[in-house]
């Protein structure tokens, strides 16, 4: 007969060594998840895609259609729908973006030329600029700029093109498992805190989801109430400045800014009068005031929020460690982070 | 040590695990396609001689003794020699299930494994599951939870009426 103290002792010790494998395979997953950049994105489209599409093909077998079944059934008709739309509007958006790239230098000539007269009334008002000339200035950073984004063009195809064709196949594997593919970690995990990592994997996989449908269904009700708004007062690239803002509009409070930027330089550039870009404006403003004021509230109100000071800080992080894509998807993925910080501080504080 | 890893990956007794499973009056209305299917549910765990499989804290679900010997205790389980035995229990016996029915399920009591032990655990996020997806197999489980519950209710009501009648009788004398 082992003594007690021994026992306990076997026990602490199993604990430990348990743990710590644990531990050390969690961080080995991640970072290998981390390393492999491209493979990230994709990974992270997917788990998007995933809890996109895994309501639906629920809502299916709750009506006791198979899995099996339900699964290619839903995904068929979505990329089928989409495609059919890409399709449809094929000709109508290549005419709007062939519109963009013929106009794009006439645009940057208007835009510097709005510059200088800008600089001109600011001289003859407040103080003369001296020798600067701020239009060429202007222009010279526009078509570099334009031209960075040319040179670029092929290899960000081709990454999208990658993460695009990949990341649904990733999603079809993700949503087939029913009960998720993290559910095999759980045999890893330690016994004494195995209750509370099981609870803590629910309540996290909750909160993510209803967080990632709220924003895709907030962005694309936004884009969508600007598009029709630009549409309806017959407004240039109605269809690609929507889909800007919704998409700029996943980054919170920087978002919605930037979304107006090119709605206000076009409007600019083609000399509308000021009523005309007053009313467009006001299109832009409304929508954000209906997201804020409607959307926000219904949607997104039982998930964590982030103080806007973080959120510049985070945004600028995200930029800098993976470009425009790091600015849009590092919100998502910090507020997933409080959203797991918050439940595992709330649920620990509960229990002790 | 490398046993319990063993089972963990290697070892899956399927047929054994189902008829404990049958055995369990929760599971016992079940079919046995809908069996197998919650059969994927349950995890199954393994706890060493003198484990603590759960404290006196809020739990998640429930336990179904595939081997081993368990024992139900009141008390601290830092202190174990001064916790009171309250049932011990063995193969095909279940414990834990009213933290199935409890919205913050808060335990009484801890549970220590006495041997080398497998547990099935079936939890409440997996019943959520079964309920939203599944309802003609979660309706089932549930039906039998009530049934079990309310026997349970009915023998601690039998046990205060009891200690109400001695009680009475003491005070007579």
């Amino acid at each position: 007969m082992i003594s007690p103290e021994k026992k306990r002792d076997k026990i602490h010790r199993l604990n430990l060594f348990r743990l710590t494998f644990f531990l050390i395979l969690c961080v080995l997953l991640t970072t290998f998840l981390i390393l492999i950049k491209g493979l990230f994105i994709t990974i992270l489209l997917a788990f998007i895609l995933n809890f996109t599409f895994r309501p639906l093909v629920n809502l299916l077998t709750r009506i006791r259609v198979p899995r099996p079944l339900a699964v290619p059934l839903v995904f068929v008709s979505i990329i089928s729908g989409l495609t059919s739309l890409v399709i449809w509007s094929f000709p109508f958006l290549s005419k709007q973006f062939g519109n963009l790239k013929n106009e794009f230098p006439i645009y940057i000539e208007k835009v510097s030329l709005l510059v200088e007269r800008w600089q001109r009334w600011f001289e003859s008002h407040v103080f003369s600029l001296g020798e600067i000339d701020l239009s060429t200035r202007f222009e010279t950073l526009l078509f570099s700029l334009g031209q960075t984004f040319l040179q670029e063009l092929p290899s960000l195809v081709k990454e999208t093109f990658l993460i695009l064709l990949l990341a649904p196949f990733f999603a079809y594997f993700l949503v087939k498992q029913e009960l998720g593919l993290t559910r095999n970690l759980f045999v890893l995990v330690p016994n004494h805190i195995f209750e509370m990592i099981l609870s803590l994997h629910y309540k996290i996989n909750k909160q993510i989801g209803l967080f990632v449908r709220a924003r895709i269904l907030e962005a694309g009700l936004v884009g969508l109430f600007v598009g029709t708004g630009l549409a309806l007062v017959g407004f240039p690239f109605a269809v690609l400045l929507g889909i800007f803002a919704s998409l700029t509009n996943l980054i919170p409070y920087v978002g919605p800014i930037i979304g107006g930027i090119p709605i206000l330089l076009v409007a600019l550039v083609n000399d509308y009068e000021t009523s005309h870009i007053l009313l467009v404006m006001g299109i832009v403003i409304f929508s954000q005031i209906l997201d804020s004021v409607v959307l926000i509230p219904i949607l997104l109100a039982r998930i964590v929020n982030l103080h806007p000071l973080t959120v510049i800080v985070i945004i600028i992080a995200g930029g800098q460690f993976m470009g425009v894509l790091g600015m849009i998807i590092s919100i998502p993925l910090v507020n997933a982070l409080k959203v797991s910080a918050v439940t595992v501080y709330n649920h620990i504080s509960e229990n002790i | 040590m490398l046993e319990v890893f063993w089972n963990n990956f290697f070892k899956s007794d399927k047929k054994q695990d189902m008829e404990v499973m049958k055995g369990c009056p929760l599971f016992s209305t079940l079919t046995d396609k809908e069996l197998r299917f919650v059969r994927k549910l349950i995890h199954k765990r393994h706890y060493v001689d003198g484990e603590v499989i759960f404290k006196p804290q809020s739990g998640m679900g429930m336990y179904i003794v595939l081997k081993g010997r368990v024992n139900i205790l009141h008390g601290s389980p830092d202190s174990q020699e001064e916790a009171n035995l309250i049932s011990i229990l063995k193969e095909g016996d279940f414990f834990g299930e009213l933290a199935l029915a409890q919205k913050k399920g808060y335990r009484n009591m801890f549970a220590l494994a006495t041997e080398s032990s497998q547990l099935l655990g079936f939890f409440q996020p997996d019943l959520n599951l079964l309920l939203e997806n599944h309802v003609h197999i979660g309706s089932k489980i549930v039906k039998q939870l009530c049934h079990v519950l309310s026997q349970r209710l009915q023998r601690a009501e039998q046990k205060i009426l009891q200690a109400h009648q001695t009680h009475g009788n003491t005070d007579s004398l």
